[in-house]
């Protein structure tokens, strides 16, 4: 004990007697805390996150260039590194090696579908319309197009093309055909109601939302274009039902809830409207309402599968 | 040589000079002395409080390096709500993963797979497959692996759906046993059934076809015994407590209901199996009924919470097993669309796989009512997102490992 208490003296009275020493020695302590501080830190995160792996898209798109590096004139993988560019966004490689392709040997049709798409996606619409058209009138008329994702691809980026080159009357074949092979794609419904909506075929337009909705009910921009739809089409009231749902879809209620409401006097018997209050009410936690709006939609719409799921969600909520 | 005047000084006699007597009292400090002397102080009050600062630090890393967990779990402080995972990597090489399980000290990870040889695949801790086995007597025709659990003395269970068995094997795949009905074990039937001893080496299974139980000595004949009637076994999920009670869920027709047996029946001779265990739950969509429930994990309080697959929800037992409420269930993005794996953390936090929301959804069921915390991964298939997962499992070290089913992957995360 005494050893140690003089061990403490000596050791005061040599670095700890004045301030500057005891600076100098929190300097020191200073250093050693960050040292340890940093090292554990960077222990943590490289035990605990660090990842040495390379990602999916590193690996693939290294194998697809080095099959063209091990023979460059071999155009089919050629074609596979244009397409893996594409997948992963790479839209300038992938237009030149799939134009490479193409100039080699036209008849090579992938190539046709990489340069439309890549195109599209460059902001370059009207060289996207050559290849993709030739593309999708090469494939429509197989024999199973609803199985051909590729030919839906074309088809639907087709039909994009025309919109942004503002041809809606040239967009709408290609994307009926796509709605028509591919019968679950919300986007694709959504364009095509853009596209319906540009050439003044307004109910045509609400109808292909509507169906785009059932899909994704929380589809804001489909609601929005809904709406411009119906006050464009001459019936503003309705519009309040789209601009209700937009605000359910943006989950402000209340507004949500003004507007169906306003929506509902003027009309009373449009299921999709009570559904829609059933909707705000059960997000607002408010089950009686819910469950009395989505009665009256289903009394309304017996075929109406939101009011018909909502019913059974808030019924086992009541009974909870 | 000598320096002939230093002699002279060193020799030279001191005079003798009366020195100044001292006076007994302390001068007082100057007012810069004092000022000095209290900087001295504030001083060594901060270095204090560095080198505190710093064995706590080094206290910290060090205890991290001994047993690595979350940051949040080694310092003691209130927990902090609400920091979800983060996506660290992937394991590809698995086909449809269908369960996966961690061993006791975090080391070897066990997938069970749903397509392809429907293999059990071993991995290290790193995501290098060690090595992979099946269930005696099958073929990638005939099992069909679901869920796994690993036990606390290291053993796997697995549930193999076709043939409606609880296949148990030691930590390299070395077939043990088998659970063949809710009071039966491969072992035991053998025993009762059959004068033969199973020397080391036999094989032995369950064929849900014939219903048969097949045993074949090394070198011998394979011979057959009808085997038990199993009207009520058909077993689907695993899990074990932290006492080490297996938890499972029994799909029979009219019947979903979820089976507990005690860790003692399963520490012992497995051929001496006869279990004194718990169930509760029926089919149905009322409260306290199940539709296709996937799996159980409990509480710190002893609690179960189910989940209850086509029911869209979470079903909460008190820890005697009487039904107390649901939970999870409605339309939101804090509900569940279909949950199947679930995992349970040391901090009470609810882990479910919604397979079809294609998002792991958390929830906290330490205080009163259950609470949703957060969700974590999203629809895709791209790294770090999820398609179909359904399975759930949590490592000691604060690891996260996904069944991905779609995705053909397991998903690592990390707290």
């Amino acid at each position: 004990m005494q050893r140690i208490r003089s061990f403490f003296k000596t050791f005061s009275d040599r670095y700890l007697s004045t301030s500057g020493q005891v600076t100098r020695i929190i300097f020191f302590a200073v250093i050693a805390l960050l040292l340890v501080v940093g090292s554990f830190a960077g222990f943590y995160w490289y035990d605990r996150f660090y990842s040495p792996q390379q990602s999916v898209e590193q690996i693939t798109v290294a194998q697809a260039e080095q099959a063209v590096q091990a023979d460059p004139t071999n155009l089919k993988t050629r074609l596979v590194l244009a397409e893996t560019y594409l997948v992963y966004g790479r839209y300038e490689d992938a237009l030149s090696h799939a134009t490479q392709v193409f100039t080699e040997d036209p008849s090579l049709q992938g190539s046709w579908l990489v340069m439309g798409v890549a195109s599209y996606f460059i902001g370059k619409p009207a060289d996207a319309i050559t290849p993709l058209t030739n593309y999708v009138d090469a494939f429509k008329d197989e024999e199973m197009p609803a199985l051909d994702k590729r030919l839906q691809e074309a088809s639907y980026y087709l039909g994009l093309s025309y919109l942004d080159l503002k041809q809606p009357d040239k967009a709408i074949l290609p994307l009926e055909q796509t709605v028509g092979w591919s019968q679950l794609d919300a986007d694709a419904m959504y364009k095509l109601g853009l596209a319906y909506a540009g050439v003044k075929r307004y109910e045509d337009a609400v109808n292909m939302y509507a169906k785009a909705i059932s899909f994704v009910p929380n589809f804001a921009e489909a609601y929005q274009a809904m709406a411009d739809a119906y006050d464009l089409g001459g019936k503003p009231e309705l519009g309040d039902y789209a601009r209700g749902m937009l605000a359910y879809s943006k989950k402000d209620y209340p507004a949500a809830l003004k507007l169906l409401l306003k929506s509902a006097k003027a009309f009373p018997d449009y299921a999709p409207i009570f559904a829609g209050l059933g909707l705000t009410y059960e997000a607002q936690n408010d089950l009686v309402n819910a469950k009395a709006s989505f009665e009256t939609a289903v009394t309304l719409d017996p075929n109406n599968y939101t009011a018909k799921r909502g019913i059974e969600r808030v019924v086992a909520l009541l009974n909870k | 040589m000598t320096t002939p005047e230093l002699d002279e000084i060193d020799t030279a006699p001191t005079p003798e000079i009366d020195a100044p007597q001292t006076p007994d009292i302390e001068t007082p400090p100057t007012p810069g002395q004092e000022e000095e002397e209290k900087k001295r102080r504030v001083l060594l009050l901060v270095l204090l409080f560095l080198l505190l600062c710093l064995c706590a630090s080094g206290c910290l890393f060090l205890r991290y390096i001994l047993k690595p967990a979350p940051i949040t779990d080694i310092v003691p402080v209130a927990p902090v709500q609400g920091i979800p995972p983060t996506y660290v990597k992937m394991i590809t090489g698995v086909d449809g993963p269908m369960g996966v399980a961690v061993s006791p000290d975090a080391q070897r990870l066990y997938v069970s797979e749903s397509n392809g040889d429907r293999l059990v695949k071993v991995f290290d801790r790193d995501g290098k497959l060690l090595l992979s086995f099946f269930p005696p007597g099958t073929t990638k025709t005939n099992r069909n692996p679901t869920y796994i659990a690993v036990g606390p003395d290291g053993r796997v269970y697995l549930s193999e759906h076709y043939n409606h068995v609880i296949d148990i094997f030691d930590a390299d795949g070395n077939f043990l046993d088998a659970i063949i009905d809710r009071d039966m074990t491969l072992t035991r039937f053998l025993a009762t059934k059959s004068s033969t001893i199973l020397v080391p080496g036999s094989l032995f299974y369950y064929d849900n076809i014939s219903k048969q139980v097949f045993y074949q000595a090394p070198g011998g004949n394979p011979r057959g015994l009808p085997g038990p009637e199993r009207a009520e076994w058909n077993p689907l999920g695993l899990r074990f407590d932290t006492e080490g009670n297996l938890m499972i869920t029994n799909l029979v027709a009219g019947k979903h209901e979820v089976l507990i047996f005690p860790a003692a029946s399963l520490k012992k001779d497995l051929s001496k199996f006869t279990p004194k265990f718990q169930e509760f739950g029926t089919e149905g969509k009322e409260n306290g009924q199940f539709a296709f429930p996937n799996s159980v994990v409990r509480d710190k309080k002893g609690n179960y919470y189910v989940s209850d697959g086509n029911n869209g929800r979470i079903s909460a037992w008190s820890s005697d097993r009487i039904y107390q409420s649901f939970f999870g269930f409605g339309s939101s993005e804090q509900t569940l669309n279909l949950p199947r794996g679930a995992w349970m953390d040391n901090k009470d936090h609810l882990h479910i796989a919604d397979a079809v929301g294609s998002a792991i959804r958390v929830y906290d069921v330490s205080g009163a009512e259950p609470a949703f915390l957060y969700n974590f991964g999203e629809f895709g298939v791209s790294e770090g997102y999820l398609n179909f997962p359904v399975d759930i499992t949590l490592d000691s070290t604060g690891r996260v490992y996904i069944a991905d089913r779609e995705n053909n992957r397991i998903d690592i995360w990390s707290y």
